[in-house]
């Protein structure tokens, strides 16, 4: 403290990576990712091998998959709490065009067209209904799920032939996963719907003053939604080998916090794809780091409840301190 | 004079009254249909297991009127018998057990309170949290496996009757005029209702609207707790798994029964006309074979017609929001 000079450069140093932390989201989930990589692969030696890298990208994918819809969503300032119970029911239907023998490139368009269906239909409700979207969908979960049921029976499928599981093996699902995430930077960096979808998110009635058909990018969004739910339901039904109606609970907590932790604000409006997938990685290092240390599954959940606690936590810190600043 | 009070009553009550009116022709209908469901002890089973959701419905109709939502009901309502099942086990004394799992369901609606007052959290994502760490609590402490160790006479609660009526449903009556009388009647519930309805407003008129957020979360955890108290005897048992779709049920019902999901608006007795419905419904459906899964779908679609009628019915006032339509379409 004597000396002035030194201890003024650390000082501005310090301010210097705050701003950095505050305005740039992805530096702290950047910051996350490299700590756990670290904590894991010291405590075990089975960490940074190629198999665990592969296994860590598949475990990534599906939920990486879901989670560019939910972000699209949660950048509407929107939500969808039914995009679980939409993969069971599009693993049921596909399931049963799987036993008449349609060919994989058919199974695949009926999932993707039944996910836009059901996405269509959230966004449909919204609209009309004029009702937040989290209890819209909190409805269509339900049902969603019911008639996964209804339409299985409550049976599972196994046995699935050999052209359906190459969806879920290999580097496959991370390629998926890839191509979608370059899809998604595109359309939403580079398209007018990805304006409008910013647009939507910051504030709904200027958008519409301002001349965007709000409705109908809103019913957009909760399509593709569904329709990345529909292709990551054909990645879980190569993954895991079988259709059962009880698959994807809790699947969109997952989504959220992936989201939520790579930056994207329930405020609507801000957030990037970059983030989302950081945030994405870092939930499957954690699940895949507690498979390796040997910890309980009955603690996934208390973690994830944790996480997004904690990254919205952060994400109030942000919006605190830049409202400080501003003063 | 006379006819001005009628239709008072009328405009005041109209939504009630209709709920009612529907639950009459339901019954009359299942009557016809049922021989079974008109039966007085088909009707009294019904209101005593009801009862837990009941009381879980006035807490989450509270939060709902104060501009919340609470999404981890049916977990606490899952851990307070757990707590005092493993606490019972272990050789602690009975009252000490149920303090600590009071305790524990206070600690959760507090800090559900917290995060949504002064860490800005949206209640849904705030409680979703809080409710998928529960829930994994309770696998780590009880394994997965049901607990079942309570004392003698636990099951006294649920199954015992004073004057002929059994006791859940006097606990849910007692629930239902203490709550219906403070949101009525008292500053507290005016303060319930004023942050609601306006929050901003409510800020400037000098209510502590943390406070009063943080309460009604607790209030919601509260008579969760109790509800699982009751669920538990009535089981002599408490699973793990318990309530996975409470918080779903009972929003249902409070919306049916004419809460706005908005805030700033709804009754308690509304709620408990809402869950009398679905119930009777459900039960019905029971009586006639329709399977849980169609019941699922069913309570899905009841939950999306009630919120839109509600979105209806507040269209009709504001008019600022229908002028930027015709703007935009114009």
């Amino acid at each position: 403290m004597k000396n002035d000079k030194a201890t003024r450069a650390p000082v501005s140093w310090k301010k210097g990576l705050i701003d950095a932390l505050v305005n740039v989201p992805e530096l702290t989930i950047v910051i996350f990712i490299v700590i756990v990589s670290v904590f894991i692969g010291m405590r075990s030696d089975a960490f940074f091998t190629k198999t665990n890298m592969l296994n860590i990208s598949k475990q990534i994918s599906v939920n990486g998959i879901m989670s560019i819809g939910m972000m699209l969503v949660i950048i509407s300032k929107g939500v969808d709490l039914s995009i679980g119970s939409m993969l069971a029911l599009i693993c049921a239907v596909a399931g049963s065009c799987i036993q008449i023998g349609a060919p994989a490139w058919a199974v695949l368009l009926v999932a993707l067209g039944l996910g836009a269906l059901c996405g269509l239909l959230n966004g449909f409700l919204i609209v009309k209904l004029k009702v937040m979207p989290i209890i819209v969908t909190l409805g269509t979960m339900n049902i969603y799920r019911g008639i996964a049921y209804v339409y299985s029976g409550g049976k599972w499928t196994t046995n699935l032939p050999k052209a359906f599981l190459v969806m879920g093996n290999g580097l496959f699902p991370a390629v998926i996963l890839a191509a979608m995430v370059v899809l998604f930077y595109i359309v939403i960096r580079h398209t007018t719907f990805g304006r409008h979808l910013y647009a939507v998110g910051s504030s709904e009635d200027s958008a519409r003053l301002a001349g965007i058909r709000v409705d109908r990018t809103k019913k957009l969004i909760f399509t593709l939604s569904g329709a990345l739910t529909g292709l990551a339901a054909m990645v879980f039904i190569g993954r895991t080998g079988a259709i059962q109606p009880s698959a994807g609970v809790g699947y969109e907590m997952d989504a959220i916090a992936a989201v939520v932790l790579g930056g994207v604000s329930f405020l609507g409006g801000k957030g990037s794809i970059i983030g989302t997938m950081l945030g994405a990685v870092l939930m499957g290092l954690l699940m895949n780091g507690m498979t390796l240390l040997k910890i309980s599954a009955n603690y996934q959940g208390l973690i994830t409840g944790m996480i997004i606690v904690l990254a919205l936590l952060l994400d109030t810190a942000r919006t605190i301190y830049k409202e400080r600043r501003r003063r | 004079m006379q006819k001005e009070n009628k239709s008072g009553i009328l405009s005041k009550y109209g939504y009630e009254i209709a709920l009612l009116i529907f639950l009459g022709l339901w019954f009359v209908f299942m009557g016809v249909v049922s021989p079974n469901f008109l039966k007085l002890n088909n009707i009294v089973t019904v209101i005593t297991r009801v009862s837990e959701i009941a009381i879980i419905s006035v807490g989450m109709t509270v939060v709902v009127i104060a501009g919340g939502f609470d999404l981890s009901v049916g977990t606490i309502m899952t851990i307070v018998p757990v707590i005092i099942g493993i606490c019972y086990g272990r050789g602690v004394n009975f009252a000490l057990a149920i303090a600590l799992a009071l305790a524990a369901a206070m600690a959760t609606g507090l800090l559900n309170g917290v995060l949504i007052a002064k860490m800005r959290f949206q209640p849904i994502i705030g409680t979703l949290a809080t409710m998928t760490a529960l829930r994994s609590i309770i696998y780590v402490i009880t394994n997965g496996s049901p607990v079942s160790t309570f004392p003698k006479g636990y099951e006294k609660l649920a199954f015992g009757a004073v004057m002929g009526f059994p006791v859940p449903i006097l606990i849910m009556i007692g629930v239902v005029l203490l709550f219906s009388w403070i949101m009525m009647a008292t500053k507290f519930g005016r303060f319930v209702y004023a942050i609601g309805g306006n929050p901003k407003a409510a800020s400037i008129a000098g209510i502590n609207k943390d406070r009063v957020t943080i309460a009604v979360y607790m209030i919601s955890a509260l008579l969760s707790a109790l509800a699982g108290i009751i669920f538990s005897s009535r089981l002599i048992s408490a699973s793990p798994d318990a309530g996975s779709n409470t918080a779903f049920d009972v929003v249902t019902a409070a919306l049916l029964g004419g809460t706005s999901i908005v805030g700033g608006q709804g009754t308690v007795h509304g709620t408990i006309i809402g869950v009398m419905i679905l119930n009777f419904i459900i039960n019905g459906f029971n009586l006639l074979g329709i399977n849980a899964y169609w019941q699922m779908i069913f309570m899905g679609c009841v939950l999306l017609a009630a919120v839109g009628y509600d979105a209806r019915r507040r269209a009709g006032t504001l008019g600022f929001k229908r002028k930027i339509n015709a703007q935009a379409k114009a």
